[in-house]
């Protein structure tokens, strides 16, 4: 018996000889840590690939110190015109001496242009191909995506996919940046009843966005429209809204912020009240969802009629006009700035989503619980219904805790 | 003293069991649940399981009429010869092709998701050469191998299933009944052959601790339906309905999915034990019971010279779809859908048998 | 050959526990497990023309096993020589008998030790203070004989005291047989004063004992002799143990001497139940070995066993355990320890009270115990020594560094040659760029870095003294250091390969550790044909025949697989109170070690301590 097992070794171990079929080393292998796609110049598309340089940023092999280079992202780019998305990815290769390797792309962007074309045919390679991940991100960019891309130098970092990973990771802290992987992208639009969003993102804008310096909701701002000076060269902010593959609408900010809300990826996020005894100053507060919004839909007459309710408590971080709020019978008013505030932004949303017929907020998934069967869900044809859904909007926000101060003197 | 310990022990003959009904769960046999299940499919496996008890319960009071005998003797007593012939060829047929198949899925699977430039036949090779290696040793090779991996495959598998919890959604729930409640059960009768795979305990019946068949065939089922469930439901919940019909291998995009902040992606690896070992496992103990069925039907008293043949079977019948899609439609028609229905005639046939001959009918005399 | 592959009978292991019913269906249950064996082997290895006369009948020198053939040339010039030799072990293996006359046992003794040539044995011919004096001679080996105690308890009570106690030759009645036994008795009882003294009737029994250091008297006119203990040879003392060291619990070690061994474990067990019996492996150079067990507890059939195979080993010379481990051992092909060794007294100690059966080798600190299992292996006394979630923890750390030691090196070369997409993207490009400038593929880089490792270790073994424990320490790391600034290799790769070392020092015994190093190169070879998926296959294959394997009938891998009952001490280490059965696999006469309150002072009112072997 034992020599049976012996010799079966050995026979397994010489049909290893003509093995290592997939064996490569990683310095055999150029890794692409984004693609971008764009509307071609010379033929369908342009495809923008960005190829790290690993010995940039593992400040050298041997003897040099590591002491990186101050940011610079050790990375280039290289964009080719090809008529699909996979034989650009076969041309990289004659373009780069090392085999490309797809499986740590972080971002997939695609130009807005080419977003608002349709990018359904894209999208099927992402689920489809084994090196693809359903983990990274789509990212629609204002301007050229090769632009976007070669430009999008990290001042931070010495690795771009490190800069890329970190800067997507904003959704956690702010409600700006909606919180879509690829995954849920292709889930929501394979789905009836809710809509896909991708990241809003662009290029760093030279000239001035806004002229004149009157008051603007922070939350109001797009990427690309973002009013600074210095900082990174790209900017993430607000969303690009799908439908049927095409890129239909962009949501801002605070409308984000909303999605966020209903789609339960909302952390925190500060809120700007007005102040309502001191209209010029602002009470600003950080809020939290303190449980998952309810929604509840009927169907009346055939059109659904959608009655949410918004839970929220937080801290107080600001009282500008230094009225003291925080006492246990006036603490009202700051929840009612707070709620005020809130219901605006949520039905200025729900406003938005029924004007674009598109439902971004996901709605559609509460309203599958009153159909039984799966056929009847389908008949019922949502997205057509729910143009015309009425709303109900409730906000409760409780202010749970005032920072360090506990009542505040007035400036004398 | 210990003459009489019993070769494969209770808690081992569950691990077989189970593992060799459940192990599917990893190719792409629970996709068809959602073709017929829609986004009710994770009542398809509850189903099922009941079926697969009632199967088991069955086939027990068959083998407890004759302790000492395993099926395809019993077969011979109760049926004569040319008849249990036709019958031995039957099970010997759902193990090889259960067998084909599965390696052929396996490998596909690990073509497709790993070593993409690999030759299909040399990963085929690699899990021929392991598999054989231990079912050659011997039953109790197979049971201990099973016992001593399944708690890694259990951790691991749960470590999976936990790690999408936070992916989950519960609206995938809805509509509550799917494609409606008399389509769901249509729908799954047709796989109830997913727990053909009961013909083990009919196979490996006197090794095992007497007396405690009945425990063993229903405790495996039971475990091997809660874990059909649990990935049948789990890629549900991630995935939602339409899109989870897509999918070619549901498990492993449940591993592909897993994101635990910047460290935690791409995490498939991790896993990879899950499906190599519990397919490997599948496979040892598929070659043992068709090298067992064989020895029947030639009369023989050692398993071993067929255990070489199972094997070259096995890889020829992988080698026969032209392709993955293939593969898993046919393990669909053939096995998923009729096998079970076949195996409870031939349980029936030969209960009905032997009650018509009266209890004790070839109990004590050796038949040959 | 191709018969191997399609089919052979299945040979059968023997076992004291019944199981495998499947392999042995045709197989006579009754016939003994040792000749079952031995005759597989002869099948396989076409040794069989040898068998044990034959090897017997030549094994006085130059001829080796039974199916070697010796060189017919050197045959016929020393025709006379092989006659000769052939003549005196006859005499030895067919048990002849003393003569009744002194210079005939001093003929056929001198021809036995050669002794013109011979000038170790010493035949010191005295006579007996009797009236008349009685001729007699006393024969030993010089230097490993006790010359102060031959002069005190030998040769002055012989020579000058056997007036005083009334010896006589002619007491009573004629010179018959029964005078014959009632001198020998006096002499026995009233004139030694040596500790133990026996009769031997054959020559054989004499020229053994004499080999071990003891006196043979030999009176004229009787064909017996009685031996005397006298040995007194040269033996290190008993020190720390050099292998197994514990930082808690006795800092003693076996010596050299079987006598003292057992002795040590005496020490620890005093229990009458304690058997110590005595077996000779071998045929010409036969190694002394104690076969060592608690007769309460142990399993006979166990006993039996192991002494069944000592028995019947036909070989040379068996000095080491290591030679009669692999005389023993079950499955010798597998890279596996089987048995135990150890060169702590507490250790056996511990054994035999589960009811493992120790093996004690005259001439070694290494003693070994039977039935082995893999959790043993993983195992050091000191897990039991210190509180039991250090023990626990320590064991935990102990399998890590088993997994390191046998996976690492191939699961590096796996990720990074075959999923690097397992890499966080920050790592990954670290490493790529740390590899830039390497010449190698990583496979290369790791075979280099491990094979010198290895040489490293064991030039540092074979290094004297001093000079050895920091050969280790600067080899690796200036090797390192230089590999790795001559860029050939990348600094992660030092990393992993020191991860591995520490890995496989973590493994408490020391062959176990030098079969995981060996697989460790299998290992790596899978991993750089098929990734993570020849790992797999390779582990897969490996736990198969692990759980195959059995020693001395106990699977290898219980209680794990077959899942047995299970104590708190297999693969974690339990509380000490919570131990209450001795492991199942072993199947013990008791199986409770302690009652399951073992702290009895826990309970008020209850004076008498609980614990005990009941």
């Amino acid at each position: 018996m034992k020599k049976v097992i012996s010799l079966l070794l050995i026979g397994f171990l010489l049909l290893l000889v003509p093995g290592c079929y997939d064996y490569n080393d990683p310095d055999e292998i150029a890794w692409v840590l984004a693609v971008g796609l764009d509307k071609g110049k010379q033929n369908k598309l342009t495809v923008t690939a960005v190829v790290a340089v690993p010995k940039n940023i593992a400040g050298g092999g041997g003897g040099q110190p590591a002491s990186g280079g101050g940011g610079g992202g050790g990375f280039f780019t290289v964009s080719m015109e090809s008529p699909t998305f996979l034989s650009a990815l076969e041309l990289l290769d004659s373009v780069v001496d090392r085999r490309a390797d797809l499986s740590h792309i972080k971002w997939f962007v695609f130009s807005r242009a080419l977003a608002e074309e349709g990018i359904a045919k894209y999208i099927d390679v992402m689920a489809r191909f084994h090196q693809f991940r359903r983990t990274s991100h789509i990212i629609v960019c204002e301007g050229r995506t090769e632009d976007f891309l070669s430009k999008g130098v990290p001042k931070l970092e010495d690795n771009v996919g490190k800069y890329y990973e970190l800067l997507q990771r904003g959704w956690r802290y702010t409600e700006f940046i909606p919180f879509d992987t690829f995954e849920s992208f292709y889930l929501k639009s394979k789905m009836p009843g809710v809509a896909p969003l991708g990241i809003l993102a662009s290029l760093n804008r030279k000239e001035p966005v806004y002229t004149g310096n009157s008051q603007k909701e922070k939350g109001n701002y797009q990427a690309g429209k973002i009013p600074r000076k210095g900082g990174g060269e790209l900017e993430f902010m607000g969303a690009a809204i799908f439908k049927g593959g095409k890129m239909i609408a962009t949501l801002n900010g605070n409308q984000v912020g909303v999605q966020k809300i209903f789609d339960g990826t909302m952390k925190r996020t500060f809120i700007n009240a007005p102040d309502p005894k001191h209209p010029n100053d602002f009470i600003i507060v950080e809020a939290k969802p303190r449980q998952n919004p309810q929604v509840d839909v009927q169907i009346i007459d055939g059109y659904p009629h959608i009655a949410v309710d918004i839970k929220m408590e937080g801290e107080v971080v600001s009282i500008q006009s230094g009225e003291n709020y925080t006492t246990p019978d006036r603490l009202y008013i700051i929840e009612n700035a707070v709620e005020k505030i809130l219901y605006k932004e949520i039905s200025d949303t729900l406003a938005k989503s029924r004007e674009i017929e598109a439902d971004f907020l996901g709605f559609g998934l509460h309203a599958k619980k009153l159909f039984l069967t799966w056929p009847e869900w389908v008949a019922y044809n949502w997205d057509e219904k729910y143009p015309e859904a009425t709303f109900d909007i409730k906000v409760d926000y409780k202010v749970r805790r005032t920072g360090l101060l506990h009542e505040m003197a007035p400036l004398q | 003293m210990s003459r009489f310990r019993p070769v494969v022990g209770a808690s081992e003959a569950i691990t077989l069991l189970f593992i060799f009904i459940s192990s599917k769960v990893f190719l792409t046999y629970t996709v068809f649940y959602y073709h017929k299940g829609l986004n009710a499919s994770w009542v398809i496996p509850l189903i099922t399981t009941i079926a697969g008890v009632v199967v088991a319960l069955l086939l027990v009071a068959l083998l407890n009429r004759y302790p000492g005998l395993d099926l395809v003797e019993i077969g011979e007593e109760l049926a004569g010869p040319y008849l249990n012939l036709l019958f031995a060829f039957f099970y010997l047929a759902l193990l090889l092709l259960g067998a084909g198949m599965a390696l052929r899925g396996t490998s596909e699977g690990v073509v497709s998701g790993f070593l993409t430039d690999t030759p299909i036949s040399l990963v085929i090779a690699f899990f021929i050469t392991g598999t054989m290696v231990v079912s050659y040793l011997g039953l109790e090779a197979v049971a201990r191998t099973a016992r001593f991996f399944v708690s890694v495959l259990v951790v691991t598998a749960l470590v999976l299933v936990a790690l999408t919890i936070p992916l989950w959604h519960w609206d995938a729930f809805f509509p509550l009944l799917g494609p409606g409640p008399l389509k769901l059960l249509l729908g799954s009768l047709n796989f109830t052959g997913d727990f053909v795979q009961i013909i083990l305990l009919g196979l490996i019946c006197h090794f095992l601790p007497a007396g405690r068949i009945r425990a063993i065939g229903v405790g495996g089922t039971l475990i091997a339906g809660f874990f059909l469930f649990l990935f049948t439901t789990v890629p549900i919940l991630v995935y939602d309905y339409p899109p989870v019909t897509e999918l070619m291998l549901p498990s492993f995009e449940l591993a592909r999915i897993i994101n635990m902040g910047r460290f935690g992606q791409r995490m498939e690896v991790l896993f990879v034990p899950l499906w190599v070992f519990g397919n490997m496992i599948f496979l040892s103990i598929s070659y043992y019971a068709a090298a067992v069925v064989l020895t029947r039907i030639c009369k023989l008293r050692d398993y071993r010279p067929f255990v070489l043949a199972a094997t070259v079977l096995t890889a020829v019948i992988a080698f026969i779809p032209q392709n993955v899609i293939q593969a898993a439609y046919w393990s669909q028609l053939y096995l998923g859908r009729y096998s079970l229905g076949m195996l409870v005639a031939i349980i029936l046939l030969l209960l009905l048998i032997s009650i018509f001959r009266g209890k004790g009918g070839g109990l004590d005399e050796k038949s040959n | 050959m191709l018969k191997y592959l399609l089919y052979r009978k299945p040979s059968f292991i023997p076992s004291v526990f019944e199981s495998g019913i499947e392999d042995r269906m045709d197989e006579n249950s009754n016939q003994s497990g040792g000749n079952k064996k031995e005759g597989s082997a002869k099948d396989s290895t076409g040794f069989g023309n040898g068998g044990r006369q034959d090897q017997d009948g030549r094994g006085g020198g130059k001829s080796k096993d039974g199916g070697v053939k010796s060189n017919p040339v050197t045959e016929k010039r020393f025709a006379g020589k092989i006659a000769e030799n052939k003549a005196i072990d006859d005499i030895m293996n067919n048990k002849v008998r003393l003569y009744p006359g002194l210079d005939n046992n001093k003929q056929v003794l001198e021809k036995i030790f050669r002794v013109p040539q011979n000038k170790d044995p010493v035949f010191r011919p005295i006579s007996i203070g009797t009236k008349p004096p009685t001729r007699a001679m006393l024969l030993y080996l010089d230097g490993i004989t006790n010359t102060q105690l031959q002069n005190s308890t030998i040769l002055q009570p012989l020579m000058l005291l056997s007036e005083l106690r009334n010896v006589g030759q002619d007491g009573g009645a004629a010179v018959g047989n029964q005078d014959d036994e009632d001198f020998i008795e006096r002499i026995k009882e009233a004139v030694l004063p040596s500790n133990q003294v026996s009769e031997a009737e054959t020559f054989e029994q004499v020229v053994n004992d004499v080999l071990n250091g003891n006196t043979a008297l030999i009176i004229d006119g009787f064909d017996r002799a009685i031996l005397m203990e006298t040995k007194g040879w040269q033996y290190r003392s008993v020190g720390k143990p050099q292998v197994e060291a514990v930082i808690r619990g006795p800092q003693e070690g076996f010596t050299e001497l079987v006598k003292i061994n057992t002795t040590l474990v005496r020490k620890i067990l005093h229990r009458p139940a304690l058997v110590a019996e005595y077996v000779n492996a071998g045929a010409v150079g036969p190694a002394q070995c104690a076969v060592m067990y608690l007769a309460d507890v142990a399993n006979p059939d166990l006993v039996k066993e192991v002494k069944k195979r000592l028995e019947l080993i036909r070989a040379d010379y068996l000095s080491e355990p290591g030679l009669v481990e692999q005389m023993i051992e079950d499955s010798p092909v597998v890279p596996v320890p089987q048995v135990l060794t150890t060169e702590r007294p507490d250790r056996v100690a511990a054994g035999l009270i589960e009811g493992k059966v120790a093996i004690f080798i005259n001439g070694n600190p290494f003693v070994m115990l039977v039935p082995c299992t893999f959790f043993n292996l993983t195992q050091s006394p000191e897990d039991a020594y210190i509180r039991w979630p250090a023990g626990s923890f320590i064991r935990i750390i102990r399998y890590l560094g088993l997994f390191m030691a046998l996976l690492l090196p191939a699961h590096y070369i796996a990720i990074v040659a075959y999923h690097p997409e397992f890499i966080p993207t920050d790592l990954l490009l670290a490493m790529t760029g740390a590899r830039e400038k390497v010449p190698f593929p990583s496979i290369v880089e790791v075979l280099v870095m491990e094979t010198s490792f290895e040489l490293i270790r064991e030039a540092g073994i074979r290094i004297p003294g001093t000079v050895g424990t920091t050969l280790g320490i600067v080899g690796a790391l200036i090797l390192g250091q230089a590999a790795v600034s001559a860029n050939i290799v990348s600094p992660i790769l030092i990393i992993v390969v020191a991860v591995t070392a520490l890995g496989s020092f973590a493994i408490p015994n020391y062959s176990f550790s030098l079969s995981i190093r060996l697989l460790r190169f299998v290992y790596i070879m899978l991993a750089s044909v098929m990734g993570l998926m020849g790992i797999l296959v390779g582990v897969y294959i490996h736990i198969g025949v692990l759980v195959s394997l059995k020693s001395f009938g106990v699977p290898f891998m219980a209680p794990a697989a077959p899942v047995t009952i299970k104590g708190t001490d297999y693969f974690m280490r339990g509380p000490v109170w919570s131990q209450e059965a001795r492991p199942d696999y072993l199947d013990p006469l008791k199986t409770r070690r302690q009652p399951p309150k073992s702290r009895s002072w826990l309970r008020r009112g209850r004076g008498k301590r609980g614990g005990g072997g009941k």
